[in-house]
């Protein structure tokens, strides 16, 4: 038995525990020795310290024992005011998320210098002078590669120095939906060489031409994400990104987001001065003729493209997008017409996972058979959504696609990976035969938006084994 | 072209080579020799281990590399196992051990991932007695131990 046991193999215990919980992996551990050494390392590899009111709460491990096995330690995560108890070295710690910090936040950076990722999950306004000290902890963290601010975070402290200091040694910085409640000047002739991710998402009270000062000083910047919040002075540093993105500041992105406001002209511009690109989310904006013919030499490379709420995107455009593109893993556009598509090439996107775009139909419902032919191709997809989403459109009878068997909806029998379905405000919405039909054809669903023709009582009634939206 | 894969009792097989070839380890062998047919020894697999495992690549011949599931994100990572697959692995807890550990040795990642995940949808939910009752698996802690054991692990039970 022992020779044959696949736990003596730590590669194979570490691909079994992947799948286990918390819960299941204390049993095993309470099995036989050396199920037990097999797979102690897993159990104690993700703690996470939770608030503990009342009888009813969830248990946290003994300080005690937690000191014992705390070289297991690998990803902690604070979800409470952090007790003394739990400031300790954990040697080879590598992410640390705080949901909630306060007075010891500093000590348990200062004890733990192997952490390479730090994410501030804050949404508690803190004192800044607790702040400055854990900014100098984070400063000097020497091996820090990845901050991220998660939604509500604020950001404060008197001075940002030891932030700006953290961030020359960071290849990557997440901030979203943040306050920064301080003066953010970066020091002069501070260059943030080493940066490849920037994501700055919706800073409160700063503004964009600071943002785009941030932007300026990370010049190998491979990826980048810049939400703005509207503020007046957008416009001109909305124009000044397009005037260094000309002037060639940034030669390695590959992968852009940006919601700055930016004309279909000025996009193309920024698109020209980028040797390739594999992602861009240009949802939201002017994205048109112009910047589409631009993006044509990075076909062969695109792999992911979010163009939804574009009115200058036409059908024929997103046709020739998904002939086009054979690397195209996720695609979001918001119309396309069935003519166009049997006009056009065969797609070539046969490894695209995330679909997002609503079918129309001139002609009426004779071609549909030959759109879900088309979409029975692509049989990679977790994600497929002709649902219509766009807001001030309306589709007249039978415009969209039917979600029919009689139309077609049986030739996607083969979408097995699917686990969400959206079809929103179609004329022709499934009825029970058809979410019958979903339930045993597409078993790793987990969600489906529609509105189906299928009365109340009976629905609720009725248990699937997927999650249903009707609104 | 043919492959004749020999099993550790010196059972001879002989199986594509496209079916083969799902076995990484094989497929480098096939590319370090070149054209041959001299057969492939396996030392490590039984025959009736290799019979399943062929069993295993002749159904998979058609498919796709394997994008490896490298999402350490747990409610992303699927538990779900294709219906054949499923059936594939209705055997007993010595030969589901053996066809992991010949996945694992003939580096075959799928029927590695469906060995694993199979062994842990065994495992769900299930207490340490009733674990080592489908495994066939012998206490060997002191009952001293296993108190401390679950002293120690009280806090996973509410996660």
């Amino acid at each position: 038995m022992a020779t044959l046991d696949p736990f003596n193999l730590p590669e194979i215990s570490s691909l079994i525990a992947r799948h286990l919980n918390k819960r299941d992996l204390g049993s095993c551990l309470g099995v036989c020795k050396a199920w037990h050494n097999a797979l102690l390392p897993h159990l104690w590899s993700d703690i996470d310290v939770k608030p503990s009111l009342g009888e009813q709460s969830l248990r946290n491990p003994d300080p005690n024992i937690l000191k014992r096995y705390s070289h297991f330690v690998k990803n902690l995560e604070i979800r409470t005011f952090l007790l003394k108890e739990y400031v300790m070295p954990y040697p080879n710690l590598r992410t640390l998320n705080f949901v909630v910090t306060n007075g010891c936040s500093a000590d348990l950076l200062s004890l733990n210098t192997s952490i390479t990722h730090l994410t501030f999950n804050d949404q508690h306004y803190l004192e800044a002078i607790e702040n400055q000290e854990l900014w100098r902890a984070v400063a000097d963290l020497p091996h820090l590669t990845t901050l991220i601010f998660d939604f509500g975070t604020t950001i404060s402290a008197f001075d940002m120095s030891d932030f700006w200091q953290a961030c020359t040694r960071l290849d990557g910085l997440f901030i979203f939906t943040s306050s920064v409640d301080c003066s953010v000047e970066i020091p002069d002739g501070m260059v943030f060489s080493r940066m490849r991710k920037l994501v700055l998402q919706e800073m409160y009270r700063i503004a964009p031409k600071d943002n785009l000062e941030l932007i300026r000083r990370c010049p190998n910047l491979k990826c980048l994400t810049w939400y703005s919040v509207v503020d007046d002075d957008l416009e001109p540093a909305a124009m000044e990104f397009v005037r260094l993105a000309k002037n060639g500041a940034w030669p390695n992105l590959e992968s852009l987001g940006i919601r700055v406001g930016l004309g279909d002209d000025d996009m193309a511009t920024v698109l020209e001065n980028i040797s390739f690109v594999t992602k861009l989310e240009f949802d939201d904006s002017s994205f048109g003729l112009t910047s589409f013919t631009t993006l044509k030499r990075s076909f062969g490379m695109l792999k992911d493209l979010n163009v939804s709420n574009c009115p200058n995107m036409s059908s024929r455009m997103v046709q020739e997008l998904l002939s086009s593109c054979p690397r195209l893993e996720v695609f979001m556009g918001d119309f396309l017409e069935a003519e166009d598509v049997l006009a056009g090439q065969p797609w070539v996107c046969l490894s695209i996972m995330v679909l997002k775009v609503c079918f129309t139909f001139r002609a009426g419902q004779s071609l549909m058979p030959a759109i879900y032919e088309r979409l029975s191709h692509l049989t990679r997809l977790t994600s497929l959504n002709v649902g219509h989403e766009l807001k001030g459109v309306r589709l007249s009878h039978h415009q969209g696609l039917d979600i029919q068997l009689e139309a077609g909806l049986g030739l996607l029998a083969k979408l097995k990976h699917l686990e969400y379905f959206g079809a929103k405000d179609l004329p022709g919405s499934p009825g029970l035969k058809e979410i019958e039909w979903m339930a045993e054809n597409w078993r790793s669903l987990v969600a489906i938006r529609c509105r189906p023709q299928i009365e109340p009582e009976k629905l609720s009634k009725t248990k699937w084994n997927f999650w249903f939206s009707t609104s | 072209m043919p492959v004749t894969l020999v099993s550790l009792d010196n059972e001879n097989y002989v199986v594509d080579k496209e079916v083969a070839e799902r076995s990484i380890l094989i497929k480098n062998m096939l590319e370090d020799v070149g054209e041959t047919d001299s057969p492939i020894p396996l030392p490590n697999v039984t025959s009736t281990v290799l019979k399943k495992v062929i069993e295993y690549c002749e159904h998979h011949r058609n498919d796709p590399i394997q994008v490896p599931d490298e999402t350490d994100d747990p409610r992303k990572r699927s538990n779900d196992i294709e219906e054949w697959d499923m059936k594939f692995m209705q055997v007993d807890q010595e030969m589901l051990f053996e066809i992991i550990l010949a996945a694992n040795y003939l580096d075959i990642k799928p029927l590695l991932d469906v060995g694993c995940k199979t062994v842990a949808n065994i495992i769900k939910g299930k207490t340490p007695e009733e674990i080592r009752k489908a495994f066939n698996i012998v206490n060997d802690f002191t009952p001293e131990e296993e108190a401390q054991i679950r002293k120690e692990n009280e806090w996973a039970e509410d996660r």
